[in-house]
């Protein structure tokens, strides 16, 4: 059979037709999976982005309740949607019930949304004098800030000085909204002599 | 001794419950109250604060046990007062120190008691260092109420010493 042409064209158009159409079905193929990827983020590990020299107002609808957060740098963590912060600090806002608070530490993270804010290291807080409670100077290594609901916990050593106090225990509970107070270990109070 | 009185109090507890609202202290567990001589044991002290900044406390006893205090008298060098009883309540600005239910009041020169009462009720003003002793808990004397014993020793005067 003599070697016809046709089928050399044939021969040489075909693998050409082929690749293209190979192709084509990779590229869907590509773009499909690249689309399915996008909803896949939570599996991300690396932050997805981050702000630096940030103020940031929570709202909350609950309790109409409004504080501040501002910080060095803060940086969302896609996974659990949380947010990790620098050089946090942390501040009620005219808020008439409780009397106005700061918080800073070294470090911070705010988890749902900021319902719960993780302090760490070096936390500081400071509560200037209002009604009947003078100031008050709060140190520690750990606190658990749950702002909407006006409470702060650690199970760490605390070190408070108020103009007539100094109170040093392990792990305390404070809510704010009740007024209660306790520590729950290793509790050592200086009280100075009522002035007469 | 009257120099307690302008010294800070120290206070060490297993735990402790601030009512800011009744302004309110509870300290729990191993109690002691420290305020220059004075020292106080109790389970529980209830410290609360009036608007001048006096402060009262209530020490309560573990079950079975019994609240102490010892305190130095200025009546001489080494002349201390010593009381315990189920209840202790101290009043910071007259400076009374309330006995209540199995209550002991014991003077001492250095480890030796000079004299002691006993009694449902012994009251203590640490400043001008009079006691009084009642038979029941509340505070008065009624008949039928518990009994009084007190051991007065002999003062050996100055000279012989």
């Amino acid at each position: 059979m003599r070697f016809r042409p046709r089928r050399l064209r044939a021969l040489l158009i075909f693998p050409p037709l082929l690749a293209l159409a190979l192709g084509s079905f990779w590229l869907l193929e590509v773009t499909r999976r690249a689309g399915e990827e996008t909803p896949g983020v939570q599996n991300r590990t690396e932050p997805d982005f981050y702000v630096e020299k940030f103020s940031y107002v929570r709202i909350s609808n609950k309790t109409a309740t409004r504080y501040h957060v501002a910080g060095e740098r803060l940086t969302h963590q896609p996974q659990d949607d949380s947010y990790e912060v620098e050089q946090p600090v942390l501040s009620g806002l005219n808020d008439p019930q409780t009397p106005p608070f700061m918080i800073n530490a070294e470090h911070a993270r705010l988890e749902n949304q900021g319902e719960k804010v993780h302090l760490y290291r070096n936390v500081q807080m400071d509560r200037p004098a209002s009604g009947q409670s003078d100031h008050l100077h709060l140190t520690s290594d750990y606190m658990l800030v749950l702002p909407d609901e006006y409470i702060m916990r650690t199970d760490k050593p605390v070190d408070i000085t108020t103009s007539q106090a100094h109170l040093a225990g392990i792990g305390m509970y404070a809510n704010h909204a009740t007024g209660e107070f306790r520590l729950a270990g290793k509790v050592h109070g200086t009280y100075q002599a009522a002035r007469r | 001794e009257k120099a307690d009185s302008d010294k800070p109090t120290n206070v060490e507890a297993d735990q402790m419950a601030y009512d800011d609202v009744h302004q309110v202290n509870t300290f729990t567990g191993n109690v002691v109250l420290t305020r220059g001589t004075l020292i106080m044991r109790a389970a529980k002290l209830v410290v609360t604060q009036d608007p001048a900044g006096y402060q009262y406390a209530t020490l309560t006893a573990a079950p079975g046990a019994l609240a102490t205090f010892r305190q130095k008298r200025d009546g001489g060098p080494n002349q201390w007062v010593e009381g315990e009883a189920v209840r202790i309540e101290y009043d910071g600005k007259a400076e009374l120190v309330k006995l209540f239910t199995r209550a002991k009041l014991r003077r001492l020169e250095g480890t030796k008691p000079t004299d002691e009462v006993e009694g449902e009720f012994i009251s203590y003003d640490s400043r001008a260092e009079f006691f009084s002793v009642n038979n029941t808990a509340t505070g008065e004397s009624k008949p039928g109420g518990g009994r009084i014993k007190a051991v007065i020793q002999p003062r050996n005067d100055a000279k012989g010493k």
